[in-house]
């Protein structure tokens, strides 16, 4: 999908995928997530929003999700659809449905 | 015509007359339907229609490329038989003491000058109303097609006189017409009260108001509320008025009024983004603070520190909101519910 080093650190950055999702990427310290690009309320593109580092906040309305899990904060009344990544050689992989191990907590150490 | 719009909080049943929108329908009979701009741009309105097909009232709004396929505009959506329409957030009835907005008659009956591009018109309404401070108003000229929200600048309960700040768009026919002769004694439409960017006094913390522009229209109506309501006596308040060049400043005089009624609670600051501060500006408005530099980058460097137990309101155009937004939660640190603005892009 893309290589880790065009993620800003504590930054947010989305990537179209090859079967046409589009994904947002962000990173907190050492660690990678990945997300829906869009936000599940009106749509509105995530990576323009605000992002410190911990909390993803969308610009349009202010919902607000947890970097480290999707969970919706304060006024989000959804959480954010997670998606799982993989890493090798500064490479960073969704993981398809199918191959996704089963514990979908925790960020990708990198 | 009957509307149903299924919430996620039960189903509100209302009419709907002819020409009229759905969302002006629904919040007029005392529902508290999702919306923001109630002008076509934001896009908070969107509902899914399952029975019925409402036309468009303005086809090339803005907000219909937020929208997916099977969704409408409620504030833009003209029904022409009964529709059932879903939509995503609740809809609960509104407060008791809320101010349930009305279709109004109103007059201009006042213009003054208060910039070289930027006027204040004075209305008289058809009957009293009560509205919140920092709410807005719909205007609908006859002849111009759409409507434009503008804020109260005045704060009385009940008032039959309304103030709004209007900024010349060169080319804007509605422009063209308010900044034109002949303009007092015009009858208008109005809709409204609108908006959730208000101010309460029993809401228990200073006040910070971020103004770009004309978006210091609600302001006014804010600092006027706390004044009233001696809300300074007990609490800061720290207004911050971003425009380009001292030629565009106005309200001095009236926001010098506020800063006598709260002398060492209330901070005023003018923030110049094209100018440098010159002393003969400064010595002029002794009671004022005079910075330069962008409007949420001032009230970031001056706030530092004092952002607890604030509550903030930003107004003004849609780069400088967006730009106050990430100041004040990531350098304010503060909560969403405690960030109040009304989104129009």
């Amino acid at each position: 999908m893309c290589r880790i080093e065009e993620c800003p650190r504590d930054g947010l950055k989305a990537f179209d995928v090859a079967d046409g999702r589009r994904v947002l990427i962000a990173t907190s310290g050492r660690e990678v997530y990945a997300y829906q690009a869009s936000c599940p309320h009106m749509d509105v593109a995530l990576e323009d929003g605000f992002y410190d580092g911990a909390v993803i906040t969308c610009h349009q309305h202010l919902w607000q999700w947890d970097v480290r899990t999707g969970a919706a904060v304060g006024q989000a009344e959804a959480p954010l659809e997670r998606y799982e990544l993989s890493e090798e050689d500064g490479l960073l992989y969704l993981v398809s449905p199918s191959e996704a191990p089963g514990d979908a907590a925790g960020g990708k150490e990198t | 015509m009957k509307i149903v719009v299924e919430a996620k909080d039960g189903a509100r049943a209302f009419e709907c007359e002819p020409g009229e929108n759905i969302l002006y329908a629904g919040l007029r009979g005392g529902h508290e339907l999702p919306y923001e701009c109630g002008t076509g741009t934001c896009g908070t309105c969107k509902a899914r229609t399952l029975v019925g097909e409402p036309a468009s009232a303005w086809p090339e709004a803005p907000g219909y490329a937020l929208l997916k396929p099977g969704e409408i505009l409620m504030c833009q959506a003209l029904p022409g038989a009964d529709c059932t329409l879903q939509v995503t957030p609740a809809a609960p009835p509104m407060a008791a003491d809320a101010c349930v907005p009305a279709h109004l008659d109103a007059a201009i009956v006042h213009r003054k000058r208060l910039t070289h591009d930027v006027i204040s018109l004075d209305l008289d309404l058809e009957r009293p109303i009560d509205f919140e401070a920092g709410q807005f108003m719909v205007m609908t000229v006859p002849g111009i097609p759409g409507g434009r929200a503008y804020s109260m600048v005045n704060y009385a309960r009940p008032t039959r006189r309304l103030v709004f700040v209007i900024k010349a768009k060169p080319g804007g026919r509605l422009s063209d017409r308010l900044f034109g002769d002949g303009v007092e004694g015009t009858a208008v439409r109005l809709f409204g009260p609108l908006g959730h960017a208000t101010f309460h006094p029993d809401v228990k913390r200073h006040v910070l108001c971020i103004a770009g522009g004309s978006g210091i229209a609600g302001m006014m109506a804010i600092l006027s509320r706390a004044c009233q309501e001696r809300h300074f006596d007990r609490h800061r308040g720290d207004l911050f008025f971003g425009v380009r060049t001292p030629r565009d400043l106005f309200f001095l005089d009236e926001l010098l009024t506020f800063k006598k009624i709260a002398p060492e609670q209330l901070h005023v600051t003018l923030a110049l983004s094209d100018a440098d501060v010159d002393a003969a500006v400064v010595d002029a408005h002794p009671h004022f603070t005079f910075a330069r530099g962008m409007v949420h980058a001032v009230a970031g460097a001056h706030m530092k520190g004092k952002f607890e137990n604030v509550r903030a309101y930003a107004a003004g155009p849609p780069p400088m909101v967006n730009a106050t937004l990430r100041m004040l939660l990531l350098e304010g640190r503060l909560k969403t519910a405690d960030i109040r603005y009304d989104k129009f892009s």
